[in-house]
């Protein structure tokens, strides 16, 4: 029996994913904790979750666009969110002494505390945003982001000399995505593309309208992750024009806070939160129109289901470009995509039999990559290995 | 579009740099129309970097080598590639066709 930490931060998107490799660890007789934000974790992960907190405070709120929520991102959440849970942290630890790490991207306070102890620990990169250094043809920008992290490093009077990107453990590296879609086929032996990590049990959801599916048509589901205000408004307006312009022959499932929405045709879907992964293991949608976000991504390539992407912010336009490379969806200008051009596009995924056997193709391709059991595996291995490169030998931490 | 003033004279925009930034941007009809020299690549017409990366390779293609707005790109930090403007990219074009 291992004891595993995860570290996490309080992103749906990034604890979902995480929640699955903890269920298969936890089934295979380890103990997991969580750590984190505990408000956010405990109504995703339920009441038996183990979660030792690290306190409650408001960050920016995601937004903006292109380098401006990349700026945000880093100054607003992930810089200021390291430095707030540095020392409950490095007590957690203390507390739980954990023999794995398993650190969010987004967490690098969480490498930080493991290097601090001599423990091994795992990146967990839920998305693509850190993979394949999007950012690596603007080497100002990369110099920004690695300032940054040095500064939590020596913040943390950790050695300058053994300075590792807490984003990188050189020992594992487990990211929900896989060659299919990043196109590189031979990424360092750390690195363990295992593909989406769908949860085991699908719940029924008894509130979703499922009488309203109506026979013979074909269904898109819409879903653009939190995006809010008058941003999310304008395009779901499009959106439903769009999907009205596609014909009566397609029905649209809109996952979108109501206010968000227009005035919908009667044959239109609309709920708050979608049953994503039961409405797709029924076979009840045909496309998926999102905003590139890597779980949703996932989740539809996983069911064979073409896509059409709008991708906003981050990670997103870089997962939408792999989608289209691989041929298994569209991508279209969030900002600038008009009702007709985006009823062109979800046409086309719906009509062209190619974009939905290049999904079939690309979704097996990537369950291939063996989800929370290869992970799972890969953890153990750390577990057992122990490199002495990461161990050297358990230093005795002082005190922060 | 911004609403900031041009800190100074710039000349009208080439009609094939305006055709290949909305190429890039997968823009509809009528969204060049809106172009100004002062609009910015990332605040104003919200190009992401995959959007970027075809418009430099149009404008290489098109313009030659010293179009390189890759190149000009890798050399600025962050608050210069957030101040990057449709001018910008003009001065970047070889000078017979810039006029």
């Amino acid at each position: 029996m291992t004891r595993f930490l995860l570290v996490m931060p309080p992103l749906t998107g990034h604890v979902n994913p995480a929640a699955g490799i903890a269920a298969e660890l936890t089934a295979r007789g380890h103990e997991v904790a969580w750590t984190g934000t505990e408000s956010v974790l405990r109504p995703l992960l339920g009441p038996e979750a183990r979660v030792l907190g690290t306190g409650t405070r408001a960050f920016r709120a995601q937004g903006g666009h292109g380098l401006a929520a990349l700026r945000s991102l880093w100054e607003g959440f992930i810089v200021p969110y390291a430095r707030f849970t540095a020392k409950p942290l490095d007590a957690v630890v203390r507390e739980f002494r954990p023999d794995v790490l398993l650190v969010d991207q987004h967490t690098p306070a969480g490498a930080l505390v493991a290097h601090r102890h001599g423990l091994p620990w795992a990146s967990f990169a839920p998305g693509a945003m850190e993979l394949g250094r999007p950012y690596r043809a603007l080497p100002q920008v990369e110099a920004w982001m690695t300032g940054l992290l040095r500064g939590l490093w020596e913040r943390a009077k950790l050695p300058g000399q053994e300075y590792l990107d807490p984003r990188f453990s050189p020992a594992l590296v487990l990211a929900t995505t896989g060659p299919a879609l990043t196109g590189d086929a031979s990424p360092p032996p750390q690195y363990a593309l295992v593909g989406p990590v769908l949860p085991a049990t699908r719940p029924a959801d008894p509130h979703f309208p499922w009488d309203r599916l109506l026979p013979g048509r074909r269904r898109v589901l819409v879903t653009m992750g939190t995006l809010a205000g008058e941003l999310g408004a304008d395009f779901h307006a499009r959106a439903a024009r769009a999907l009205e312009l596609c014909g009566d022959d397609v029905q649209p499932v809109f996952a979108a806070p109501r206010e968000l929405l227009p005035e919908l045709p009667p044959q239109a879907v609309a709920v708050d939160r979608a049953p994503v992964l039961e409405l797709m293991a029924r076979g009840a949608l045909d496309a998926v129109l999102c905003h590139g976000g890597m779980n949703t991504v996932g989740e539809a390539l996983t069911h064979g289901l073409p896509l059409v992407t709008a991708p906003i912010r981050h990670d997103q336009p870089f997962v939408a470009a792999q989608v289209a490379t691989a041929g298994a969806g569209l991508r279209v200008p969030f900002a600038r995509v008009t009702p007709e051009r985006l009823a062109q596009a979800l046409r086309t995924v719906l009509d062209t039999t190619g974009y939905r056997r290049t999904a079939v193709r690309v979704g097996e391709a990537l369950r291939a990559g063996g989800g929370a059991a290869t992970a799972a595996d890969r953890l153990e291995e750390l577990a057992a290995g122990r490199p002495d490169a990461l161990t050297a030998g358990r230093r005795a931490a002082p005190p922060l | 579009m911004s609403d900031r003033e041009p800190p100074h004279p710039v000349a009208p925009l080439h009609p094939e740099l305006v055709a290949l930034i909305a190429e890039a941007a997968g823009a509809p009809p009528g969204w060049a129309e809106l172009l100004t020299p002062d609009a910015r690549l990332d605040g104003d017409l919200l190009l992401d970097e995959c959007e970027l990366a075809a418009l430099a390779e149009h404008l290489r293609v098109r313009f030659g080598p010293t179009a390189d707005l890759a190149g000009l790109r890798t050399g600025l930090d962050l608050a210069a590639l957030e101040s990057l403007t449709v001018a910008d990219l003009q001065e970047l074009l070889p000078e017979e066709d810039a006029r």
